[in-house]
């Protein structure tokens, strides 16, 4: 099978790296509180205790596969020897670090259906051919099926520089940018004549402010420019493929990262439109998944695809995620009747409100800013009220909702984990209700609100969603 | 989901929900003593006084004598071979179902209040909520626990 051996030797490099992450702080300390010889002493004794922490946990950690399990050795003084049946195994994830790549190598990560922001393992530094062979060893009699040749893909999806670029340029950052000019701009126009015209050095004054108005702007292009930059090395390359029952997502420019999502744990499935990207028609597809695959960062949901036009999206899930495909023209969205209106309006613009009025009493002169600030989110308010909705068919579920974003939820019914249906008094009087779904995602749960609709509606779907009624 | 769940949970879910209310709220009237007697010794103002004092008459109203009633009121449950139903909430009527395949682990449990009133609660525990009926009987609670994990342990192809 899969005999013992050690991690590759770069490994000390990273776990010397570890140490010093974790250690940083207290070493900060030493050099802020004593003087310099003391420091240069602790940071002689720090290095060296560091390398050898390094090169020991190296030496003794080991890994095998025996005919089902993966068996893991490690620990200095404390030996702890754990095991990991085969078909426990739900995904084998690779990360590729620049560390890594320059010495040909990968981290390998380990997940069972356990969730947690932690792997069940990690081999922090394996070479590529030997990652290769694990993954075939560890998958042969797991029930993820085995590895398939590149040919064998059922679909694969890879993004264009184009289309990456577009992501980056309309994502979340630009939106917070635009609103400082906007506002930024209309204050300085505010500020300009009155400085202006009382001083005398009126030219000096106003290249001044120019100057000021020019660095914000270069400030902010910066952000911009970071945040496509941001996107074009943690998407590029983005690439899902297919087979029966698993996708392989691989992205990343400078830092390599490699996912195994079983589709079998995939819980619900989201469209997300940003207010940018929505007028085009764009939008990103995510995935909310058991257990597992945390894709780095906890509370995250998994990226399917980073940006696909709307006409794309029902083919894509077609091919990707048949259990959730999905046409838009088909549906019939249930949504929230003209009752729930104000609802939504004090949902969105009670703060701003609060806001424009305070302001109004304390700063008259820049009551204009909340006020035009009350009268978006009455829009935005609107907007929501448009776009909330649900859609039942057979075992599908889609929710509609829109904080900023507007989001569709495709959710199958047999992983509902509770549904809730809420209203007070005053939506009672009014035969209206809310209801909250929740479904089971890698954080623990993941819960779905639309508010304020027909509470008759609310209480079909509720009954059509309750198993008793099926048997009868 | 028209009909509300057909049981009401224990009566004496009243006098444990005033207790612990009272308990409460008597460490409020502590501080506010505390305070009047700081006003008398220093001279404070006694407008803030008396308002503090109106919030605490006012609160200990509704959270000792008219909470615990109207929340006994609303809350329901009912156990279905397929799920559970259960109401409850004050101002905001909650009506939740649990489908049993996704009940992971049901538990009793009581504290001294509780147990002075021999009542229990249980709670119901799926992969992503867990919910709590507040007080039933002994028996009742403990019956009731073990028919869901009964009616729960069926085969998962998943989660």
């Amino acid at each position: 099978m899969f005999e013992e051996r050690r991690l590759h030797p770069a490994a000390i490099i990273f776990n010397i790296l570890k140490v010093i992450k974790e250690l940083f702080f207290s070493l900060l300390i030493v050099l802020v509180a004593g003087n310099f010889l003391i420091f240069s002493i602790a940071l002689g004794a720090f290095s060296i205790l560091a390398s050898v922490y390094g090169i020991l946990s190296w030496y003794r950690f080991s890994y095998y596969v025996t005919d089902d399990e993966l068996w893991i050795e490690y620990g200095i003084f404390k030996r702890t020897k754990r095991s990991i049946a085969k078909n426990r195994i739900q995904s084998i994830d690779l990360t590729e670090s620049v560390i890594h790549r320059i010495f040909k190598l990968t981290r390998v990560q380990i997940e069972t259906a356990s969730g947690g922001e932690k792997a069940e393992a990690a081999l922090s530094a394996v070479s590529l051919k030997d990652a290769k062979e694990l993954r075939e060893v560890l998958k042969n009699s797991g029930k993820a099926g085995t590895l398939v040749p590149e040919e064998m893909y059922l679909a694969q999806k890879e993004i264009s520089f184009s289309r990456l670029l577009l992501a980056g340029i309309t994502s979340g950052g630009l939106g917070i940018i635009i609103g400082f000019i906007v506002v930024g701009l209309s204050e300085f126009d505010e500020l300009i004549p009155e400085m202006v015209y009382n001083y005398t050095y009126e030219w000096l004054v106003t290249a001044s402010i120019i100057f000021i108005v020019l660095i914000i702007l270069g400030v902010l292009a910066t952000i911009w420019l970071l945040s496509i930059l941001w996107t074009l090395l943690r998407y590029g390359k983005f690439t899902i493929r297919r087979t029966e029952d698993e996708l392989f997502i691989t992205r990343g420019l400078l830092e390599r990262k490699q996912l195994t999502i079983p589709l079998h744990r995939i819980q619900a499935i989201g469209i997300e439109e940003n207010i940018l990207r929505q007028p085009f028609g764009y939008a990103f597809i995510f995935a909310e998944i058991a257990g597992g695959n945390t894709d780095g960062k906890l509370a995250d949901s998994t990226i399917l695809f980073p940006l696909l036009h709307k006409r794309e999206i029902a083919a894509f899930l077609d091919e990707f995620a048949p259990d959730f495909s999905w046409q838009e023209e088909e549906v019939e969205w249930t949504k929230p009747p003209p009752a729930a209106l104000p609802y939504y309006y004090v949902r969105s613009s009670v703060l701003f409100l609060l806001a424009s009025i305070a302001v109004f009493i304390f700063f008259r002169s820049f009551a204009w800013i909340p006020i035009a600030l009350f009268a978006l989110s009455l829009g935005l308010g609107w907007l929501s009220y448009k776009d909330a909705g649900f859609y039942l068919k057979g075992n599908r579920l889609l929710l509609r909702y829109r904080h900023v974003k507007r989001t569709t939820v495709l959710i199958q019914q047999k992983r509902i984990q509770a549904f809730e249906k809420k209203n007070h008094a005053l939506e009672r009087k009014w035969s209206l209700a809310s209801m909250k779904i929740s479904i089971l995602s890698n954080t623990g749960g993941k819960h779905y609100h639309v508010k304020n609709l027909e509470e008759e509606k609310v209480n079909q779907l509720g009954d059509r969603i309750a198993y008793r009624n099926k048997l009868e | 989901m028209r009909q509300p769940p057909k049981h009401a949970i224990d009566p004496r879910a009243v006098d444990v929900w005033k207790i612990s209310a009272a308990i409460y709220l008597g460490i409020l009237w502590l501080i506010l003593l505390t305070s009047v007697v700081f006003a008398i010794l220093w001279d404070w103002s006694f407008v803030y006084i008396t308002g503090a004092i109106i919030i605490t008459v006012l609160l200990s109203y509704l959270f000792i004598f008219l909470f615990p009633k109207l929340r006994y009121r609303r809350w329901r449950y009912e156990i279905f071979e397929q799920e559970i139903y259960i109401q409850h909430g004050i101002f905001i009527r909650t009506r939740t179902l649990i489908p049993m395949i996704r009940v992971q682990h049901v538990d009793t449990e009581q504290g001294p209040i509780m147990k002075r009133f021999h009542v229990a609660s249980v709670s119901i525990s799926t992969a992503a909520t867990t919910h709590i009926i507040p007080a039933l009987s002994e028996e009742n609670a403990s019956d009731l626990r073990d028919r869901i994990s009964q009616l729960a342990r069926v085969d998962e192809d998943d989660v």
